[in-house]
């Protein structure tokens, strides 16, 4: 047998180099994914959370200027509150008040109302000088109430109060229509007030305070008041940030100073814009839904590099009355956090192509490793393999290395142990060789329990033995049933022969039944024919039955005919009777000469009572006729009743015959079978006949050939075994010369047959055909 | 005595014959019962001609009939003798008599012959004790044969009230 070629990939060293270079594939690029998409990951929840804080900061920012923007109203409101602080109780300005309410207060021309305001304006002069130089601001607009929320006197305007039809008029006007909180603290708790009001000129930071006398008597208010943008210095805080005021359009009959929307454009019809830090970034970002959004509280969205965001401006009394609307330009802080991306990113990607080649070169260098210790190991297994070829060719003339056997790991074991496979292979070709001489007498040694050859070897040496032993035996049998086979033989020929003749006895019969029962058929035929002759004539017998009756109704309507004709016959006789009598009565009368007449008169009566007569015995005679035609039509109508049974049992009669006509004709057919069927059992009798000679014969010759193996089974060497303890049946008699025996044995289990058993030819085997 | 036999004699000699019309009778029947009536006093037998029934007679007048002009009344003799109704048929005949200007029918069941029956062959009708006078009427009783018959006399049938009745009806 050729060495085989093992396949690199079916190879030990395939075996495991591959799996081992898949498997380190595998982990580096596992470890390679494994690490890009922890990177991927690192990086997207970075930025994510950098978004986060950078959202969350500018939040804070924007919640802190808003912050900033109330806190910086209320500052304002409560200086406003100060200022006006100062004027409460002047007592100069109380003689003026105290001047002005002497008069009419609800006159706006009163003249101590005028009075009063110029005197206002006089004592006040110097405090509005002084303000103005020291603060640098226009004016102080201070404003004095009167009780009924008139005004008294505004002391930034120049010697008038206000424009009516473009004419400035010093009047009292009333403020009561648009100013709530002059009303408010003309009447009732007459507290201080502050914080926005909407005025004439908008929105307005305001304080306002009671002119209180020390009686106690309320005298009207002052107000200090500040324009709403005086919050922009303290609330710009950066250039990033740009602020604009909203008013509610629904104001402007109150601000009626901003009803020009030139300069206060109006916003979708609901806001004003009244004020702004920077118009030419705030007006191309704001827009109505923003607004809106502001209104109930702090609303923000991104817009590009914006932040924008609104909220509400509550006036003095918490309502909401506009919107604020903030930029702010976040456009740096972008940039930097888009620049903190690109590092983080560009920092991942180093560290992925970096492990990348890491994990290949770790591989390489193990790949190489691994090949060098395996063809350390493969080159024995190499060695070994070219015996286990040579052994596999059925050459066990082997010496093997001794150096192979020295080795001390596992190849140098595996080297012994294939010494003692040959060792033994070696004994076991010697022990087959002496079984091939013929010689079964040697015993195997047995090189451990577990040596199936060895077993094997002893189980063959046995069986051979006694196998041999056997044929012997069984060649000896052989012999005797051949003996008996011929003598079965001859019995059987015997016995076909006798079954011939029994045949053609049998046959004989079936001939004769054959033609009987064509017979049948024929008669039944006949009698047929005769049966559907009876239906016709029954029919006929009908027919005439039915002229018959006819005829006989005839009689009867001519015997009706009859007795009325007697009828007549019989009233004229009454009548001659009576008539006689008549004449018989005449002829008494006419006493003795009427004698003659009276004879002659009896004699028509006796003629008319000898004709009553006759007619009486015609009647009764007539009327027996008729009696006996009725019964005579009861006999007819029975008769057809009786023929028409008479047709229906013949045509029945006539089925039956037919049925039976049918029935022999199959039973003829049937026979006929049975007639070849018994041909075919005639020619294999004669066969078996035949079969039977031959068998004799061929037991002689298979006899004589028995003899002839008994002799070649001679030549084998056996063990002296003893035969009986074999478990068989036959009993062996080695000593016996061979030779033919005739002696028939019941243990070989062929009987002896008498033949008549075997072919049973019943009647009732006819039966199926 | 001696102007009976007197009598007897004349008649003798105005004919030797002693078949006198006066032994001459008209049977006839009314049941199983053969009656017979004196031919001298028979005018005429007819087949029953249609009756008028006349209102408020006794039940045996069964009414009158129309004789060729002469209106004649009829009695059921057999109601006349008390004995069941029986429906009449085409043997019934009426007997036309007339007695002393009097003529009448008798319907009978049917009429048989005339027969001369011998004195000497008529016994007295039967005389019992508390025999009603309206049996007066039976002449005699003529045995012939094994036979009797019940001869009638006319004159006493129709005499009494029974006269009465029908002399209200008028005859023309």
């Amino acid at each position: 047998m050729a060495k085989k070629q093992i396949s690199f990939f079916k190879s030990i060293k395939g075996k495991i180099v591959i799996p081992v270079i898949i498997l380190l594939s595998i982990l580096g690029i596992a470890s390679f994914m494994g690490i890009s998409i922890l990177l991927d990951f690192v990086n997207t929840n970075v930025a994510d959370n950098s978004k986060k804080v950078f959202d969350n900061t500018i939040n804070e920012r924007i919640v802190e200027n808003v912050n900033l923007v109330y806190s910086s109203i209320e500052t304002i409101g409560s200086r406003a509150l100060q200022e006006v602080a100062f004027f409460t109780k002047l007592p100069e300005i109380q003689n003026a008040y105290k001047i002005a309410l002497s008069g009419n207060i609800e006159d706006e021309y009163s003249p101590e109302g005028q009075k009063a305001r110029e005197m206002l304006r006089v004592i006040l002069k110097p405090y509005i000088d002084g303000y103005k130089e020291q603060t640098g601001r226009s004016l102080l607009k201070l404003h004095f109430h009167l009780p009924n929320a008139r005004s008294i006197v505004r002391l930034w305007r120049n010697g008038y109060q206000t424009t009516r039809d473009g004419v400035k008029i010093d009047v009292s006007d009333d403020l009561s229509s648009f100013r709530n909180t002059v009303l408010q603290i003309n009447s009732g708790s007459h507290k201080p007030i502050s914080g926005i009001e909407v005025g004439r000129g908008g929105f307005a930071i305001r304080g306002i305070a009671p002119l209180t006398e020390s009686s106690g008597q309320h005298l009207g208010s002052v107000e200090v008041l500040f324009a709403f943008n005086e919050i922009f210095d303290i609330i710009k805080t950066s250039d990033q940030i740009e602020y604009a005021v909203y008013m509610d359009a629904d104001q402007l009959p109150i601000a009626k100073s901003l009803a020009d929307p030139k300069k206060y454009p109006v916003l979708e019809n609901t806001y004003v814009l009244t004020d702004a830090t920077n118009k030419e970034i705030t007006d191309p970002l704001v827009s109505l839904s923003l607004l809106n959004n502001g209104r109930e509280k702090i609303f923000s969205e991104e817009n590009g590099n914006y932040v924008l965001s609104t909220f509400p401006i509550y006036d003095f009394s918490g309502r909401t009355v506009g919107v604020m609307f903030q930029t702010m330009n976040i456009a740096v802080q972008h940039a930097d956090f888009a620049a903190a991306r690109q590092n983080m990113a560009k920092l991942s990607d180093e560290v992925t192509s970096g492990t990348g080649i890491a994990f290949l070169i770790a591989m390489i260098i193990l790949s190489v490793i691994i090949i060098i210790i395996i063809n350390k190991i493969i080159k024995p297994l190499t060695i070994l393999n070219d015996y286990a070829v040579k052994i596999g060719d059925g050459n066990f003339d082997i010496i093997i290395d001794n150096k192979l056997s020295l080795k001390k790991d596992e190849t140098g074991v595996l080297s012994t142990s294939f010494s003692r496979v040959v060792e033994s292979l070696q004994y076991k070709s010697s022990m087959v060789e002496e079984v091939a001489q013929g010689d079964l007498t040697a015993d195997v040694r047995l090189a451990s329990d577990e040596d199936m050859l060895g077993h094997s070897l002893v189980k063959m040496n046995e069986s051979l033995n006694s196998l041999l032993g056997r044929v012997h035996n069984s060649i000896s049998q052989v012999n005797t049933g051949a003996d008996q086979v011929a003598q079965a033989s001859q019995s059987l020929s015997q016995g076909a022969t006798e079954s011939a003749s029994s045949l053609e006895e049998v046959s004989a019969s079936i001939t004769q039944i054959n033609s009987q029962s064509r017979q049948n058929a024929d008669n039944a035929n006949e009698a047929n024919t005769l049966a559907k002759q009876a239906v016709v004539d029954a029919e006929e017998g009908n027919k005439q039955m039915e002229t018959l009756r006819m005829s006989m109704e005839k009689i009867n309507s001519s015997s009706d005919q009859i007795k009325k004709i007697v009828k007549v016959i019989d009233d004229i006789a009454f009548q001659t009777n009576l008539l006689a009598l008549n004449a018989n009565v005449e002829a008494a009368r006419a006493g003795k000469y009427g004698k003659g007449f009276a004879v002659v008169a009896d004699e028509v009566r006796n003629l008319a009572v000898r004709s009553s007569q006759a007619v009486k015995e015609t009647t009764e005679m007539v009327e027996e006729s008729i009696k006996n035609i009725n019964s005579g039509n009861k006999g007819v109508e029975h008769t057809a009743k009786q023929l028409e049974s008479i047709m229906t049992g013949s045509s029945k009669v006539a089925d039956f015959l037919e049925e039976i006509s049918a029935a022999s004709r199959e039973q003829a057919q049937a026979i006929d079978q049975i007639t070849t069927g018994l041909d075919q059992i005639d020619q294999v009798t004669q066969s078996n006949t035949a079969s039977a000679e031959e068998s004799a014969a061929a037991a002689e010759e298979l006899a004589s050939q028995s003899t002839e193996l008994k002799n070649m089974i001679a030549t084998f060497k056996l063990k002296s075994v003893d035969y009986t303890n074999i478990p068989r049946q036959i009993e062996y008699e080695p000593e016996k010369a061979p030779g033919r025996t005739l002696t028939l044995q019941n243990e070989t289990g062929i009987r002896q047959v008498n033949p008549s058993e075997v072919i049973t030819l019943d009647d009732d085997d006819f039966d199926r055909f | 005595m001696a102007n009976n036999d007197l009598e007897n004699n004349v008649l003798l000699l105005d004919d030797e014959d002693p078949d006198t019309p006066n032994n001459k009778y008209l049977l006839f029947h009314l049941g199983k019962e053969e009656y017979g009536i004196d031919i001298a006093q028979v005018t005429a037998i007819e087949e029953l001609p249609n009756i008028t029934v006349i209102p408020d007679m006794p039940e045996y007048i069964k009414g009158v009939i129309n004789l060729r002009g002469k209106v004649i009344p009829a009695v059921d003799l057999r109601l006349r003798f008390g004995l069941k109704e029986r429906e009449y048929d085409n043997r019934t005949c009426i007997i036309i008599v007339k007695v002393k200007d009097n003529t009448i029918g008798f319907i009978v069941d049917t009429v048989s012959e005339v027969h001369d029956i011998q004195k000497s062959n008529i016994g007295a009708p039967p005389s019992f004790k508390n025999a009603s006078r309206h049996n007066q009427y039976i002449q005699g009783l003529a045995k012939q044969g094994e036979e009797v018959k019940i001869l009638l006399d006319v004159e006493k049938l129709i005499s009494g009230e029974d006269q009465n009745i029908l002399n209200d009806i008028p005859e023309e």
